[in-house]
């Protein structure tokens, strides 16, 4: 049985369309975004129309149902249903478009804002270009120290850092719901601390939310002072369990 | 074909084909992923064991509380499997299905086991934990449920109160059997349910109980005793239980939109007139960021609607809590009898660019303005310059309060103009930062140490809106008809 032209340009567009979306959400696991969709279809859409009307059969049977439907008097009762149901639903879908959304304000925020080249703590001044993590040199030159020294950092995090950035470092504590705007730093997310020298993390614990510059939005982060609650040997300690847990490498500048 | 062969080698050497189902692969698990809550040794005394509630599971004794097997009994391998899988929800215990896979869980659950000699002896002795029987779950009808309500009222209504919210009776002093303090349930939010919240969840719960809790079993396994639920039973309280859950936590709302009204504004927290706005949600944290943190709250969050007028504004604020504290009475375990209290947090001034104050408590250069109802003292308006330092002004702000079955309801109000003793102006269609603070007196909780959130969005919604939205559609409408027409109009001439 030949199957007609239109049904066949409408499952050929749909199943594109499922195609992509599954591909997209299931196979690679991020949703696509809607102006590429939007994009991939007007696209699909044209070359489905395009391969359909080349010749003057096939576009028959596109066109032709339509044609019949507006203009031939033996489908009127068919065309008074089509002709009653199409105001509303265009009035309903340009209401939906168009209508008023009482959506939060976008309030830019820089993530990792630009630390200052030095800074105050622990009464006295740190200075972000030479800062080195002193725990760091025990990784090649005595491991079982190093081990040691991240297991102090593991205590530290679990009393103070995984009620935000959860059990397992992503950012999920239990505490989450609450404080999540801005959500807590993802620890095993590429391109997190991975991107960032031990120094810089140094600064972004000790000072807090608090003490982030202006474009990291101070006022908004439930980052603690870390300063006012943990010594500088446990701010490296903790720095040391984050690399050791998630298997990241401080960034570090070639000597 | 060597090549193959050498393939098969190298991969022979390397990755050496073990069983997962063994202790050292646990083992190296656990060591890695576990021992910041459950301890080296597995006596759930981990570093973050001080500051959790529900503290960690002490595997050492072998008393699981989401069990298929009877209370006190030792849990099937597939209990702790899923409680590792899916974790303990409203805990600090979360899912690992997405970090481990199956057979390195089961290596888990055979480590975990191993904690405790009580396994082995078990399986010496040929006594395997046995699941209970859940009988037939009946389809969830309004009888059924009514049968459950009826046995609700008798067995349950004790501790987790006439509305489910967990305030009954004996709610106030419970405690489990290490001796730390525990609350019934709130059964209407059911992701809090630690055991997971479908229907053979709640069956589960219902019939074994919660072991080392004071939620005993309610189905009798032996036919003599007469007292306790039958299976049947316990469907039909299961059913009424899904009758009052909700399962999904509401969406976090970003804007709580102030409605306009043309008439006054309600002035009584249960006034119907409020059920014509759907409440925003909004979570709160414990206050673990300055002073004296706090990380056991039991305030998890705060429903707020609000409705103004050309005149004054009125914010109700809706949030559960098993007591109404101060009570008349304390337990003599648990002393604490503080205040319940209340608060909402604004600028002193809407802010003209991006930067807000503090959003904890506002700071010396950037103040916020307090509302603050409390159950022992009127309510008051305050100005905060950090949440260590705030101080009462002089304004005053109208708070009605009632306290029903488990949950509060405080209606606050004032006048849309502010002053420098209340504070803040509301504007109109104006993003208008707010933040809400809470205190559950009876989990001993005072000054900074306080549920808290960040901050959220108040906007005083446009009151004429209404019209000018429906211009644009119904013109689109109106073009579709008109086409239509000359459609018609054509055809007619064709015939």
């Amino acid at each position: 049985m030949k199957i007609p032209g239109l049904i066949k340009s409408v499952v050929i567009i749909w199943a594109a369309w499922y195609g992509i979306v599954y591909l997209f959400t299931d196979l690679l696991g991020a949703p696509i975004p809607a102006s590429v969709m939007k994009m991939y279809m007007f696209f699909i859409i044209i070359g489905v129309f395009m391969a359909f009307t080349a010749d003057e059969e096939t576009a028959e049977e596109i066109f032709g149902p339509f044609r019949r439907l507006l203009f031939d008097r033996s489908h009127r009762v068919l065309r008074s249903i089509v002709f009653i149901v199409i105001p509303p639903l265009v009035f309903m879908v340009t209401y939906e478009i168009t209508r008023p959304t009482l959506d939060a304000p976008v309030e830019l925020r820089a993530v990792h804002p630009a630390p200052p080249s030095s800074f105050m703590a622990f009464g006295k001044s740190f200075n972000m270009l030479t800062l080195e993590n002193p725990y760091r040199s025990l990784e090649r030159g005595k491991p079982d120290k190093f081990r040691e020294a991240v297991n102090e950092g593991r205590t530290v995090y679990y009393t103070n850092c995984f009620f935000c950035h959860g059990d397992k470092l992503e950012g999920k504590g239990h505490f989450v719901k609450g404080f999540n705007n801005p959500a807590p730093a993802n620890f095993r997310e590429v391109g997190a601390i991975g991107q960032l020298q031990e120094s810089f993390l140094f600064w972004r614990i000790a000072v807090g939310g608090p003490g982030l510059p202006n474009e990291g939005a101070p006022w908004a982060s439930p980052m603690p002072v870390w300063k006012d609650f943990l010594t500088e040997d446990q701010i490296w300690k903790v720095i040391l369990f984050l690399y050791d847990y998630t298997g990241h490498r401080p960034r570090t500048f070639g000597k | 074909m060597i090549i193959l062969a050498l393939l098969f080698i190298t991969f022979g050497l390397f990755q050496p084909e073990f069983s997962y189902a063994n202790e050292p692969v646990g083992k190296e698990i656990y060591d890695r992923l576990c021992l910041g809550c459950h301890g080296m040794t597995g006596k759930g005394d981990g570093p973050a064991a001080s500051v959790l509630r529900p503290k960690p599971r002490n595997f050492r004794l072998a008393r699981y509380k989401y069990t298929q097997t009877q209370y006190g009994k030792l849990p099937l391998d597939s209990d702790i499997y899923k409680a590792i899988a899916e974790g303990l929800h409203g805990t600090a215990m979360p899912g690992w299905s997405d970090t481990l896979n199956h057979g390195e869980i089961e290596s888990l659950v055979d480590y975990i086991k191993s904690f405790s000699k009580k396994f082995a002896k078990a399986k010496a002795k040929g006594r395997e934990p046995a699941p209970i029987p859940i009988g037939t779950p009946p389809l969830f009808s309004v009888k059924v449920i009514e049968k459950g309500r009826k046995l609700y009222n008798v067995y349950c209504k004790k501790c987790h109160g006439g509305t489910g919210r967990g305030s009954g009776s004996s709610a106030v002093s419970l405690t489990h059997d290490l001796g730390d303090r525990i609350w019934p349930r709130n059964l209407t939010e059911g992701w809090l349910y630690r055991g997971g919240n479908r229907s053979e969840d709640i069956f589960r719960t219902v019939a074994t109980g919660i072991s080392g809790t004071p939620m005993p079993s309610h189905v009798s396994f032996n036919p003599e005793d007469k007292s306790a639920l039958t299976l049947k039973d316990a469907w039909n309280v299961t059913a009424f239980v899904d009758s009052i859950i909700t399962r999904e936590e509401p969406k976090t709302s970003e804007v709580l939109v102030v409605k306009f009204t043309n008439g006054v504004v309600p002035k009584d927290p249960t006034d119907p007139k409020w059920n014509i706005i759907s409440p925003g949600y909004f979570p709160l944290a414990g206050q673990i960021i300055e002073g004296e943190r706090w990380f056991k709250t039991t305030l998890k969050s705060v429903y707020a609607r609000a409705f103004y007028n050309e005149k004054r504004i009125a914010i109700l604020l809706e949030w559960d809590d098993p007591t109404d504290s101060p009570l008349e009475k304390t337990p003599e375990n648990f002393p604490q009898n503080e205040p319940d209290a209340i608060a909402i947090q604004f600028p002193v001034k809407i802010p003209e660019g991006m930067e807000k104050p503090y959003f904890l408590g506002g700071s010396a250069s950037r103040p916020v303005t307090v509302w603050k109802w409390s159950s022992e003292s009127e309510a008051k308006i305050l100005t905060g310059k950090g949440i260590l330092r705030s101080e009462k002004t002089d304004g005053i702000i109208s708070v009605n309060h009632v306290y029903h079955e488990g949950r509060h309801k405080a209606l606050f109000s004032r006048s849309l103009g502010g002053d420098t003793q209340n504070g803040i102006t509301f504007v109109r269609d104006r993003y208008i930062p707010v933040a809400f603070n809470g205190w559950d007196g009876n989990n001993g909780e005072k000054n900074e140490q306080r549920a808290v959130s960040v901050w959220y969005w108040l906007l005083l919604e446009e009151p004429t809106g209404g019209a000018s939205v429906y211009y644009i559609p119904a013109l689109a409408g109106f073009v579709m008809i008109f086409f239509e027409l000359l459609i018609i109009i054509k055809t007619r001439n064709i015939g």
